[in-house]
């Protein structure tokens, strides 16, 4: 992948008037780029739509230049699973099962082998260092662990772009040093990484910002 | 890569992980279906074992039987076995000859039981196997009459031996009528004189066409001398006891399966509201729609048919303590299959909810 963003995207929910109207942004191979802005200026939405969760109410989400939020449900589907990782707000991890099916749940929606991906998953662990035994259950670790553990799976599969919204907001700052830093290594090894955040420190960290 | 081999270890990996995680709606659920598989076994299972039970006396009383009366004069010999036994619908032919009362020759009692000549399509219905010129054999009935409860001795006929008694035979239901029943076993090209042919059809609705084409078959030389009944009240009490329980069996399963359906859509749904923010984050991360019904319908198929197994066993178990009579193999795996169908099937649109979660509404935090 060389590109990916959006042209003249415009999206309001039914009949209410447009809350993002002809937003264009770009995110290159290797770049980590902040969406800022006051709340309730649509970032989240935006993100949202750049992860093909969303229809757009005119424009389009472009990855190489391809238009492909026109894409059919299962096609959006596929990309999400195999080119595109999202980072939620709140973590988002489902409480019944461990860190690790967690992580490795994406195995399942993308062409990935689930015991390459356990190993991956073992680093990624170490490396964001969340320090919590695999077989534990989201209720039994903290919020600043689920967080970096939503980030393991979000890199899991190696996604050509990141989204990840409000990654840092719960943690603290150490915690949040090594989220960034993990976002950081990813955008070098050739990914986009397109992030939503109040957080100052992120903002720093990031290539350039596109204020909302 | 979806629907290969590797695809679908994983589908149902994660359906059987799901079923493991979410352990107080799989345990509902596994009580639901499998109370209901019960209900079915001991509901209509036991009115479709009464129904068995019920027809298997009905064709005990001889539903199936036709019987021919000739007299002497009709002109009707053993032949007649061979061209009745080419009617498809026959299982089984005999042709009796006239009744001769015999005494026990070897006690020299007085006591007389009737001895006929027999040529049959298959004597080892009557549990006669390999039997030779002058023999006869006997049921207990006959043998307890004639005072010959070891089985041996012979048989005599205004002073005449007729025949040594070699054996012990079974009295099928059909030729119950005959009792005490002791018969002297012909060679199939015997030309003998037929008094009374008996003629069995493979299932009691087959006694009309088998009544006529025997009637049509036996070609005697004087009609007038030959009678052919059958039993048609006893078949029609048959249908009419088939068409009844069978029927209400039929509709008393229909209905609990849509019961059942309906019971675990509900149960579903409401499960699939609990965990939309689950559905909405699978979706989000790249879950198809399809991938979500596959999983939901796969995991209530697993739990379904687990539970109409432990039903099942615990409705046969129940019945068999209480001594009643056992719906037929066919019946039990036709109504596990069923059960596990229909809830199966009840977990259809919730699924399909579920699969329709947004991401958008189900993810953000405001």
């Amino acid at each position: 992948m060389i590109s990916f963003g959006c042209e003249r995207l415009a999206f309001g929910y039914e009949n209410l008037p447009s809350i993002l109207d002809g937003v264009s942004l770009t995110a290159q191979a290797g770049e980590l780029v902040a969406i800022t802005g006051a709340s309730g200026r649509g970032k989240s939405t935006l993100l949202y739509l750049l992860g093909l969760m969303l229809s757009p109410r005119a424009g389009a989400v472009l990855l190489d230049g391809k238009a492909v939020s026109g894409l059919r449900d299962a096609q959006r589907s596929a990309l999400r699973a195999q080119l595109l990782g999202f980072v939620f707000q709140d973590a988002a991890l489902d409480q019944t099962r461990t860190v690790m099916d967690n992580i490795t749940e994406v195995c399942l929606y993308g062409d990935l082998d689930r015991n390459k991906a356990q190993q991956r998953a073992q680093r990624l662990i170490d490396q964001l260092g969340v320090q919590v035994p695999a077989h534990r259950r989201p209720g039994q670790i903290s919020g600043g662990q689920a967080q970096r553990i939503a980030l393991c799976r979000a890199l899991v599969h190696d996604p050509a772009v990141l989204l990840a919204d409000e990654p840092t907001g719960n943690l603290d700052d150490s915690s949040a040093e090594g989220v960034i830093d993990a976002m950081r290594r990813h955008a070098e090894t050739g990914r986009a990484v397109i992030v939503v955040t109040h957080d100052p420190r992120l903002e720093q960290a990031c290539d350039r910002s596109v204020p909302l | 890569m979806t629907n290969t081999p590797g695809w679908w270890r994983k589908v149902l990996r994660e359906a059987l992980a799901m079923v493991l995680s979410q352990r107080v709606a799989s345990l509902l659920t596994l009580v639901l279906v499998g109370g209901m598989s019960a209900t079915v076994l001991l509901t209509a299972g036991r009115t479709a074992a009464a129904e068995r039970a019920i027809l298997s006396s009905i064709d005990d009383a001889g539903s199936r039987a036709v019987v021919v009366r000739a007299e002497p004069n009709a002109g009707l010999d053993m032949s007649v076995v061979g061209r009745l036994s080419r009617i498809e619908q026959v299982e089984w032919v005999g042709a009796f000859g006239a009744a001769r009362d015999a005494t026990n020759g070897s006690t020299g009692g007085d006591v007389s039981a009737a001895v006929r000549t027999l040529s049959a399509t298959n004597l080892a219905t009557l549990g006669i196997d390999h039997p030779a010129p002058g023999e006869c054999y006997a049921s207990p009935k006959a043998l307890n009459l004639l005072g010959m409860p070891d089985t041996t001795g012979y048989l005599v006929s205004d002073g005449t031996p007729v025949c040594g008694v070699s054996g012990r035979l079974v009295t099928p239901a059909f030729l119950a009528a005959f009792e005490p029943l002791i018969v002297a076993p012909l060679a199939p090209d015997s030309d003998d004189q037929v008094a009374v042919v008996v003629v069995l059809a493979r299932h009691p609705e087959q006694v009309a066409a088998v009544t006529s084409a025997t009637t049509a078959l036996i070609a005697p030389l004087d009609p007038a001398a030959v009678s052919v009944t059958a039993s048609p009240d006893i078949a029609r009490l048959r249908a009419l006891v088939q068409g009844q329980l069978g029927g209400f069996g039929r509709s008393l399963t229909l209905t609990l399966m849509a019961v059942l359906a309906a019971l675990v859509g509900a149960l579903l749904f409401g499960l699939v509201m609990i965990r939309r923010k689950d559905f909405g984050r699978r979706r989000a991360l790249g879950a198809t729609r399809s991938l979500i019904v596959t999983l939901v319908s796969a995991s209530t198929l697993m739990i379904s048919a687990v539970a109409s197994l432990l039903g099942g066993g615990v409705a046969l178990l129940t019945l068999s303590i209480g001594g009643e009579p056992q719906p037929g193999w066919e019946f039990v795996i036709a109504t596990l299959i069923l059960t596990t169908a229909a809830a199966t099937l009840g977990a259809v649109p919730p699924s399909i909810v579920a699969s329709r979660r947004d991401p958008l509404t189900e993810l953000r935090v405001p």
